[in-house]
């Protein structure tokens, strides 16, 4: 990189940490007037139709974030939560193994057919915390076993947002992908799951636990017909979300944000009486500052761009001499994902692929999605964590320092299968 | 009424977003006028897409379809623009042909802005710039430069994947407003698949015999400063490439893959009688690699990051200190529609199509594209 160029970077950073560190202010509006400082240091003015452009950037994902938000706290509220709880420790509690396993599929699976790690902390995420924090886990151990299942749950197919971007961006169409990524995913989100809790789990409380939710359950106020309606929130989510998915020629999509209104609805109807528009504003006031952070990513993106800051980071990764090119995708990936993982499949994912074309692009693309991805814990952002601890009521920063292992190791595995992508394509037989 | 402090900056800030926001709306319904597009010489009539699909009639999808008929038998055919909004050597080239050439056989339709609604926007994070000016030969022309994919307002919100509806295959939600993946389209599909079968509809119904879709690509993307072409149209497009070889223009050709699906060159080369054929040049702004993004990177093409960066041996074009002005790749694009003109021609002698009055190649890189507006 130039010097002016790394003279702005320099300054975007320390504007930011001072703004956060010092002066206390919110990572949202940090994030904001970082991208102020550049814009004005670089000589582009006051951007204002930029900066708003930005700002809108992740409507979509806020929107999906605040209604997923409200559901769970509708279901909260009427009691399917706790009757979900109980219904899972009940039939998974004999075997830790076998509960930790199904947990981390359960967890995984809106991410694995959305794409987005949001959905999985707050769909299944929010039902699994409890379940884990009764067997004895601590509420970091319980959010950091969701955020690195969901970040897994992102990248596990048959839907890879990652893995579409860049291939978008070469001209290769998302076919071919299945097995390589369920290996990618499904075998390090469990190993790392049994890692963050196996020690962690009191095989005689979760005995308690069992005993005890199986006695709550046949004292339960809903029973019959009042538990099946009880559940019916959660399976109009479930045929919601699958249907498009599996029969997209035919199931009309309302997309993540209706779903979940829906969902809110049927939640007032059944179960116990919930005040919904409580519920909204107990929701909104939880997950507004991971809105606020979105738009403020979104504001520091569009100034990168428009600075050159953003192609002067992508030009200096690719500068680094080839034989360190594989090490230089290890750290800069995670990093930009720091910022936003979308963004850094885009802006690094597609040039990187480039640079790489002489190996089987399906395993190229399936291992950068997975380098790519641990960027989720990467602050400033650090969005899965930042949207789990919104969640638990707890810190982000200890989750992140308990994820941070086996997201180095998810690199290590990633660059190991970036070197040996032509081999690997052999053995998976693509 | 006490306010606490946290309400109190939280009322400030959002004052301010609502302000901000307000702010610019002005500039965000401007990008809603149109561009002014001049009737040349050739063109014989305007007509509107909406005539072939009334199903895009009062919408931002229906666009302008300039015809320019030679009154003399021949051949049919289709010159698709602002597939992108991003692209404007594809658009500009497009008008270029509107008002200045003039058809001597056969009939040549054209779509300056094949998705309209793409220029009423730009991309979200690509901080582009809202216009390009010209100071042109009749004054300060100004044309919309776009995003790469139908606007928010017109077809929202996207869906994680895009299933392709002939085939099936997926792509990411993005894509769902991606006209050059819409193809052939569909009548009761998303406002993109509805022009994408309102432009179907008319190559069937006019029997158009060829199509050339004009885009634009970075320069470290494989297919650039090329051809790509559908299999039936390959003869065509190789003797393109060889008369352009004649004119030094290197141009490379490209077979239209089978398995990506959705594209201009793929889909109407395989569901109509068309040949279909797509060409690409070379536009910095479009890149991941660029510098500092604004009006004067459109137009001039040059940019250090990309200097920088064919250094280091990582792109598909050359690049040098001159860039890829937009003069040359408007050039680029005129002579490779003339050329593909000819070529058909020479295979088709019984349906001959041509042009004239349209600038050279030689002619836009002496004199620039100024002289021309």
């Amino acid at each position: 990189m130039s010097t002016p160029d790394t003279l702005l970077l320099l300054l975007t950073g320390a504007c930011f940490v001072a703004l956060v560190v010092a002066a206390r202010l919110p990572v949202s509006l940090s994030l904001a007037a970082a991208s102020v400082v550049l814009a004005l240091a670089a000589g582009k003015g006051f951007p204002l139709a930029h900066l708003v452009e930005g700002m809108f950037s992740y409507l979509d994902v806020s929107l999906v974030i605040l209604t997923a938000m409200v559901f769970m706290k509708v279901i909260e509220a009427n009691g399917l939560l706790t009757e979900l709880t109980q219904s899972l420790i009940a039939l998974l509690g004999r075997s830790r193994l076998l509960l930790l396993v199904a947990l981390t599929i359960v967890i995984m699976f809106p991410g694995m057919i959305t794409g987005s790690c949001t959905a999985s902390v707050l769909g299944t995420g929010a039902i699994v915390a409890p379940v884990l924090m009764r067997m004895g886990l601590p509420r970091v151990t319980t959010g950091a076993v969701i955020s690195s299942a969901a970040v897994y749950g992102m990248i596990a197919p048959p839907v890879n947002v990652p893995v579409m971007i860049i291939g978008g961006g070469i001209d290769m169409p998302y076919v071919g992908f299945g097995l390589i990524l369920t290996v990618l995913t499904v075998v390090p989100a469990i190993l790392t799951t049994l890692w963050l809790a196996w020690r962690e789990i009191d095989r005689d409380k979760l005995r308690e636990v069992m005993a005890a939710s199986r006695a709550d359950l046949r004292g339960s106020a809903f029973c019959g017909g009042r538990r099946l309606l009880l559940y019916l929130p959660l399976a109009a989510v479930i045929v919601l979300m699958m249907g498009p998915k599996s029969f997209p020629q035919w199931f009309p999509d309302p997309r993540l944000p209706l779903t979940f209104l829906i969902g809110s609805l049927l939640g007032t109807c059944t179960g116990r009486r919930v005040q919904l528009l409580s519920a909204a504003r107990g929701g909104v006031s939880e997950i507004l500052p991971v809105v606020g952070i979105l738009v403020g990513v979104g504001m520091l993106i569009e100034m990168l761009t428009l600075t050159g800051l953003r192609g002067a980071i992508v030009v200096g990764s690719l500068a680094i001499p080839s034989v360190f090119l594989f090490a230089s995708i290890a750290v800069i990936l995670p990093l930009f994902g720091g910022i936003s993982v979308y963004g850094g499949a885009s802006v690094l994912g597609v040039p990187f692929a480039l640079a790489l074309l002489g190996r089987n692009q399906v395993i190229v693309l399936s291992a950068l999605s997975l380098i790519g991805a641990m960027g989720s814990y990467i602050p400033p952002v650090a969005f899965t964590p930042v949207v789990t601890a919104g969640l638990l009521g707890e810190q982000y920063l200890p989750i992140v320092r308990r994820c941070l292992g086996p997201a180095v190791a998810a690199v290590i595995l990633g660059t190991i299968i970036l070197i040996y992508a032509n081999p690997v394509a052999r053995l998976f037989g693509v | 009424m006490a306010f606490g402090r946290n309400t109190i900056v939280s009322m400030v800030v959002l004052a301010f977003a609502l302000g901000a926001v307000a702010a610019v709306i002005p500039s965000y319904r401007a990008a809603e006028q149109d561009d002014v597009i001049r009737r040349g010489p050739g063109v014989t009539e305007v007509r509107k897409l909406s005539t072939w699909f009334e199903g895009l009639g009062g919408t931002n999808g229906d666009t302008d379809v300039y015809v320019l008929d030679s009154g003399k038998p021949g051949a049919t055919g289709l010159v698709l623009g602002g597939t992108h909004g991003n692209e404007p050597a594809g658009y500009m080239t497009a008008i270029l042909i509107v008002e200045h050439a003039v058809p001597t056989a056969g009939r040549l339709l054209v779509i300056p802005h094949a998705n309209r609604s793409s220029v009423t926007h730009t991309d979200y994070q690509e901080a582009s710039p809202r216009e390009l000016e010209f100071q042109g030969a009749s004054g300060r022309r100004a044309f919309r430069y776009g995003s790469r994919a139908t606007n928010p307002t017109d077809q929202w919100p996207d869906p994680d994947i895009y299933v392709h509806a002939a085939s099936g295959q997926q792509l990411s939600g993005a894509e769902t407003r991606n006209l050059n993946r819409a193809y052939p389209g569909r009548a009761d599909g998303t406002f993109t698949e509805r022009v994408a079968y309102g432009i179907a509809s008319l190559v069937r119904s006019e029997k158009v015999d060829f199509v050339v879709d004009l885009h634009e690509a970075s320069p470290e993307y494989p297919v650039v400063n090329a051809i790509v072409a559908h299999e039936r149209a390959m003869p065509v497009a190789s003797a393109a490439v060889l008369n352009l070889e004649f004119e030094d223009i290197t141009i490379g050709l490209e077979p239209s893959p089978k398995n990506l699906r959705g594209l201009s060159h793929r889909e109407l080369g395989d569901a109509t009688d068309a040949l279909a054929m797509l060409c690409e040049t070379s536009n910095v702004s479009q890149g991941r690699l660029r510098g500092a993004t604004d009006a004067r990177q459109v137009i001039e093409g040059t940019d250090d990051k990309y200097l920088h960066a064919a250094g280091l041996g990582r792109l598909s074009v050359p690049f040098d200190e001159h860039g890829w002005p937009m003069k040359q790749r408007v050039g680029r694009h005129a002579a490779t529609v003339v050329a593909i003109l000819a070529a058909f021609t020479s295979a088709h002698p019984d349906r001959p199509i041509s042009l004239s009055g349209l600038p050279s190649y030689a002619d836009l890189m002496a004199k620039g594209l100024e002289p021309y507006l």
